[in-house]
């Protein structure tokens, strides 16, 4: 009892560390996105690894009926699915819109709002059936035109991939059909993309209203308070459980906590730490991937990092063991590569140990450059992760050993995103970078040379021409081998330390099941249900 | 008269400074709302149409002028991050953040006074020495620390309210009252302590003067002697102190909205300002810079009336 008391005062004390730029976590992470889940908010799993994802309620029965309040340290406040780009609104919004396609939790496709699809052999040009008798939450059936429209709209918004349609056509108002510029096996990670009715969001009208096909659909919002979510009666597949979900902001990720001991929030998902304080008698405990590399970001073009032999000797100083047992508890896949261990087909596991910590090797690499004395530099933190100032604050000690000092600087979201992101003003950062669809290209793309999100600076003709060779392969097995290469070269070349995919720990009240992982961020409300007495 | 123009006049002043000063500190800190908005996985072309879209482009002077021309109309622009009229995100705001002030304010008033006439009245003794010693102990605790430790006895071990469950005043006004009780008193702890150790002070400056002997020496009852006498000079006294508890207030409000999850005008600075929100940060400025303002300027004008002997300001009249 004693030692519960202790922990809930340490997470008090959390709180209190947080309290007074709560709300900047939210915002930092609402409006940030790809760089940084790291930590809580958003749940994501991961298909491979999330133990088990299916839920593990008290009892089998499924009821159907009730609510569950989701607890999120990140207000949404924009349901736009061609400008709420965030990784949390895609989380949630996951379950308002649908596109052609659907990811599985394993990271596969179905037939979405396609009943059925396909692609040719030159993987140039695809073609969807549209399947019949789907409505949208405005009563609206669906149709060819509404689909043309969102695609258009999609093409216009610049969302990933769509700048490859070469053109796209619907002769019979049943098949679509969409040729691409350049052959593409992506294409059906890229139709996940929301269909939305026709001219519904010509002035971005969608963003406080949103109107999808999904299981669930928007009936309540109040702003910096909750969003609730009603069951779709309409629903053309298997319709939720609940009746329905309400997503409730709060200020920061460390108030989750008590919100939910409080009974004020039914689920959440956070950091490890947290586990050590939640009751496990009554809570079922998650621990899946966050799809998210977590990486001492190193900018390739300022001094000393723009020599390789100091990016390698960084990368064999640093340990990430430490950092996983450390930081998270052990919740975390140790990963060297840039690509999340989520895509099992392209991930290269060999990489992981290629730089296991080895000082020696280090202090000859730093010899070897000049650097013989070590050196000095600042890495730039979001204030808003804690888990990237935890990390931050081990790897000080790790590079100190072969003579390294580096200062830590905390900067809040928007300085972050200004200085590091965009005019990319840093000598070294801490970050995770998610990707935005299911695929290897989200993670790899950001690597060439020219990339306007190549914020690491990465310059290497070699990966490139990899990149481009895997991308413009067709067959499977050549394009997880170029994919595989890719990877190679930026772990050779030591782009970034590459330290692990965090474990988001996904906590909720045993009254509740079936919670599904993705490999991608998305919280699957049409699955959970209330456990039957 | 001619004192109060002087005073409006310096509050107009000090209104105009305030909004400069934001916008000065909002042309320092970097940070670029569209970008905040799509996150980082949008294209270029995005941004550019949301900055545009947003008027953001524009220079930070024009987005300035554009937001003080409408000031006088009432039209305080638009909300970058929630996309809705600020006057229309404040409404409701404001009347939650007052009321957990009022609150702030009855419930410091009911404690303090008597707590410090009470100490006062006990000087010499271990009673003294234990409301000085709490006094020391609720200046020193900071606000948000409170909201814990507040959160975890009555929220968490005695159950006297959920965390996280806020009410509004619409739903239920008892639940929001029950509510917003815990929060008011995170935030009144500090001030209760200050304003205690105030009037004890006050009122023993005060016993300590001739009248003081004189009324006992004319029989009269100790209480009657506090009460009636003591305390009344002792307040005027204290009512300078009011415009930074007013201050405090508002302050404190930030922290512990933040920390109880309560949708009030705290919480939405702190958001405006991470989401480089400039219309709406620069209105929530100014409106809180208004009501410190102004409760500074009554409470001017007040002790004027009280002892007109006071001239802030001005020469001492004796």
């Amino acid at each position: 009892m004693n030692k519960k008391l202790v922990s809930v005062i340490l997470a008090f004390v959390c709180v209190a560390g947080l309290a007074g730029c709560g709300n900047s976590a939210a915002s930092g992470k609402m409006s940030g996105t790809d760089g940084t889940q790291a930590a809580d908010g958003t749940q994501a799993a991961d298909g491979t690894q999330a133990a088990d994802g299916s839920g593990a309620a008290t009892s089998d029965q499924i009821t159907d009926g009730g609510s569950f309040i989701y607890g999120l340290a990140t207000e949404i406040n924009n349901f736009d699915p061609f400008t709420a780009t965030t990784a949390d609104a895609k989380s949630i919004y996951f379950n308002i819109y649908e596109g052609l396609v659907k990811v599985t939790t394993d990271g596969d496709f179905e037939p979405g709002l396609a009943e059925s699809y396909e692609m040719s052999d030159d993987a140039k040009t695809y073609t969807f059936v549209l399947r019949d008798g789907v409505k949208f939450h405005n009563g609206q059936e669906l149709t060819m035109e509404d689909v043309l429209y969102s695609v258009e709209l999609a093409i216009d918004s610049g969302i990933t991939g769509y700048d490859n349609i070469e053109s796209f056509d619907s002769t019979d108002g049943k098949t679509l059909t969409v040729t691409l510029k350049k052959a593409s096996t992506d294409f059906l990670a890229d139709a996940c993309q929301a269909i939305v009715p026709k001219d519904s969001d010509d002035n971005g009208e969608l963003a406080l209203a949103p109107v999808g096909t999904g299981p669930y659909k928007m009936s309540d919002m109040e702003v910096q308070d909750h969003v609730t979510l009603a069951k779709n009666a309409d629903y053309w597949g298997t319709p939720g459980h609940l009746d329905e979900i309400t997503i409730k902001f709060i200020a920061s990720s460390s108030d989750l906590l008590v919100n939910y001991q409080s009974g004020a929030i039914d689920g959440f998902t956070a950091n490890a730490g947290i586990t050590e304080q939640v009751d496990q008698n009554t809570s079922v405990i998650t621990p899946a991937n966050s799809n998210a590399v977590q990486m001492l970001a190193l900018n390739n073009a300022a001094k000393p990092f723009d020599d390789v032999r100091v990016r390698q000797a960084v990368s064999y100083a640093v340990d990430s063991d430490e950092i996983i047992n450390g930081v998270n508890y052990g919740y975390g896949v140790k990963i060297g590569s840039a690509v999340i261990p989520g895509l099992s087909k392209y991930y290269d596991d060999s990489l992981a140990s290629v730089y296991d910590v080895n000082d020696d090797k280090a202090k000859e690499l730093l010899t070897e450059a000049g650097y013989a004395d070590g050196f000095e530099f600042t890495v730039k933190v979001p204030s808003v992760y804690q888990v990237h100032i935890d990390t931050a604050q081990v790897i000080v000690n790790e590079l100190a050993k072969v003579g390294i000092t580096m200062n830590i600087e905390q900067v809040d979201w928007a300085t972050w995103l200004d200085n590091v992101y965009t005019n990319r003003d840093y000598e070294a950062t801490i970050i995770s970078v998610d990707g935005a669809i299911a695929s290897p290209t989200a993670f790899l793309s950001r690597y060439i040379s020219d990339a306007g999100n190549n914020f690491v600076n990465f310059n290497s003709a070699d990966f490139d021409a990899a990149y481009e060779e895997a991308t413009s392969a067709i067959d499977d097995t050549a394009r997880v081998d170029g994919f595989k290469k890719c990877q190679q070269i930026i772990s050779d070349e030591a782009a970034s330390v590459y330290i692990q995919d965090i474990s988001n720990i996904l906590v909720y009240n045993n009254g509740f099941g079936g919670f599904a992982g993705y490999p991608l961020y998305a919280v699957d409300f049409s699955a959970i249900y209330k456990a039957g007495a | 008269m001619r004192y109060i123009i002087k005073k409006l006049v310096s509050l107009v002043l000090t209104m105009f400074l305030v909004s400069l000063l934001t916008f000065l500190a909002f042309h320092i800190i970097p940070g670029d709302p569209a970008q905040l908005i799509l996150g980082t996985n949008a294209s270029p072309a995005k941004l550019e149409a949301l900055r545009e879209q947003l008027g953001t482009n524009r220079p930070l002077w024009e987005q300035y002028v554009s937001w003080i021309s409408g000031f006088d109309r009432g039209d305080f622009g638009t909300s970058i991050r929630y996309s809705m009229p600020v006057s229309a995100l404040l409404s409701d705001k404001v009347e939650v953040t007052l009321i957990l002030g009022l609150m702030v304010i009855a419930i410091t008033l009911a404690v303090s006074i008597p707590l410090g006439v009470f100490a006062a009245r006990k000087r010499g003794t271990v009673v003294e020495h234990i409301v000085e010693l709490l006094t020391m102990l609720g200046i020193s605790l900071p606000g948000f620390f409170l909201s814990i430790i507040f959160m975890w006895i009555f929220g968490l071990i005695l159950h006297w309210f959920t965390p996280g469950s806020y009410v509004s005043f619409s739903e239920s006004v008892s639940g929001f009252l029950n509510f917003m009780i815990f929060p008011a008193l995170a935030i009144a702890v500090p001030e209760i302590a200050i304003l205690t150790k105030y009037i004890r002070t006050a009122m023993l400056d005060e016993l300590d003067k001739d009248y003081v002997r004189t009324a006992k020496g004319e029989g009269s009852s100790v209480s009657r002697i506090l009460y009636g006498h003591v305390l009344k000079n002792a307040i005027v006294a204290v009512v300078p102190l009011i415009g930074m508890i007013v201050g405090s207030i508002f302050s404190g409000s930030i922290i512990v909205e933040q920390v109880f999850g309560i949708p009030g005008v705290g919480r939405l600075l702190i958001s405006s300002v991470t989401g480089r929100d400039f219309p709406l940060t620069q209105t929530l400025v100014m409106y809180i810079a208004l009501i410190i303002v102004l409760t500074n300027f009554t409470v001017d004008i007040l002790i004027q009336v009280i002892d007109p002997r006071i001239r802030i300001g001005g020469h001492k009249q004796r």
